[in-house]
């Protein structure tokens, strides 16, 4: 199930690569060079969040851990979903948060 | 009967001088084995140095992206990006340097030129073994491979017991293998996103940031600008395919140097000892490790 979730949260992040140039377009006409840094310190903590991920030993016994792979795998999925849609900038963003957030509790417990 | 017993005494001389013969062959192929492990360590850590250098690649790729991405560069703040290096590196950098200290003891303990390489090899070989034990996440295969206890190191660091030299070198090194194909295909993804997101994000970027006249000379197309800038894109994506390619097959090129390795320790273990056979297997690793350096 974990190389799943990692092979999953790749592909986010390539769906992010493929659309860049509209994010970064649409973070500016919002918000100017502040959205487009916001929105661009998001995608590295992502990137550096997956490379944490997969050079770290996952213990899948620990419920907790595996509980929050599954809401990591889940976001992740609709996270790729929603840059490939590009209707609702603004949702993709909210889901980059929070895949960022639960990705960063699976860190903060290994 | 003095005839007899001469040609006695000439067989028994040349079945001495054939004893003699093959073990001085055997401990040479012992040397020859650890000059092996020497080079295959030797290459192991070049790649996790290599893996190590991949952050800074990627810290400059990534910053180059950022600064071109912004619609107003002039607000940009460099450097941006922060070097960020994969966390487990260190430690296993350290432990495959024990383990190339072990070679390198036990290539002096088999040419027989130092009184203390007895004692050498032991201190190496416990620190690569308590090294290794230590490792925060060392596979449940290596721990199974991994000798059960040190008193098997007391007869291998004598110089001349090649058989016991190899069973533990073999052992030893076949826990570091399940430590090194642990770390493949992490290293492999780690590859891919570096390059791949730099090529992606270089073919999202707008027309305007690109020089025509320096993109011309990239490009020898006879098409105009906008058509060169897609061919230029579209080479940025392929030098990064070849790239991760080349590192790839650097992995799987020592990957394979280092399973011989242990299969030549396997097979020196072996009696009788098929000399050719092993020496196939050296030469083998030789040519390997050389078409890496090339």
């Amino acid at each position: 199930m974990e190389e799943v979730t990692k092979e999953r949260l790749s592909k986010a992040i390539e769906c992010f690569d493929n659309h860049r140039a509209v994010f970064i377009q649409y973070a500016y006409r919002h918000g100017g060079n502040r959205a487009v840094s916001s929105l661009l310190d998001k995608y590295d903590a992502l990137r550096y969040s997956f490379f944490d991920l997969i050079d770290t030993e996952l213990d899948m016994t620990n419920p907790q851990l595996a509980q929050l792979m599954t809401e990591a795998d889940a976001d992740a999925v609709n996270l790729s979903a929603s840059i490939d849609n590009l209707n609702q900038i603004n949702t993709s963003i909210a889901l980059l948060d929070k895949t960022l957030n639960v990705v960063g509790q699976i860190l903060a417990i290994v | 009967m003095k005839k007899i017993y001469n040609a006695v005494c000439f067989i028994l001389l040349i079945s001495l001088l054939v004893q003699c013969y093959t073990a001085r062959s055997i401990v040479d192929l012992g040397n020859k084995t650890a000059k092996a492990g020497s080079s295959v360590t030797g290459e192991i850590l070049k790649c996790y140095a290599l893996m190590g250098n991949q952050a800074f690649v990627d810290q400059r790729q990534q910053e180059m992206i950022r600064l071109l991405s912004y619609p107003d560069p002039r607000r940009v703040m460099l450097p941006a990006i922060r070097v960020r290096q994969l966390k487990s590196l260190p430690a296993k950098i350290n432990a495959f340097t024990s383990l190339q200290t072990v070679y390198k003891s036990f290539e002096t303990l088999t040419d027989g030129t130092d009184k203390d390489a007895s004692r050498d090899a032991m201190t190496s070989l416990l620190n690569s073994y308590f090294t290794i034990k230590k490792l925060p996440d060392l596979p449940h295969a290596a721990q199974q491979i991994l000798p059960g206890a040190t008193s098997e190191f007391t007869v291998a660091t004598q110089a001349n017991k090649v058989k016991e030299q190899n069973e533990v070198l073999g052992k030893l090194s076949a826990a570091y293998l399940e430590i090194w194909k642990k770390d493949l295909p992490v290293w492999k993804e780690y590859i891919d996103r570096i390059y791949l997101d730099y090529a992606k994000a270089v073919y999202a970027l707008p027309e305007s940031r690109f020089d025509p006249q320096a993109i011309k000379k990239l490009v020898n197309q006879p098409v105009n600008t906008k058509y060169q800038i897609i061919f230029y894109k579209d080479k940025v994506q392929q030098d990064a395919k070849q790239q991760i390619a080349t590192i790839n097959d650097e992995l799987d090129q020592t990957t394979y140097a280092f399973e011989t390795l242990i299969q030549s320790h396997q097979a020196v273990t072996q009696r009788p000892v098929s000399v050719s056979a092993v020496s196939a297997m050296l030469n083998s690793i030789n040519s390997t490790l050389g078409a890496i350096k090339k």
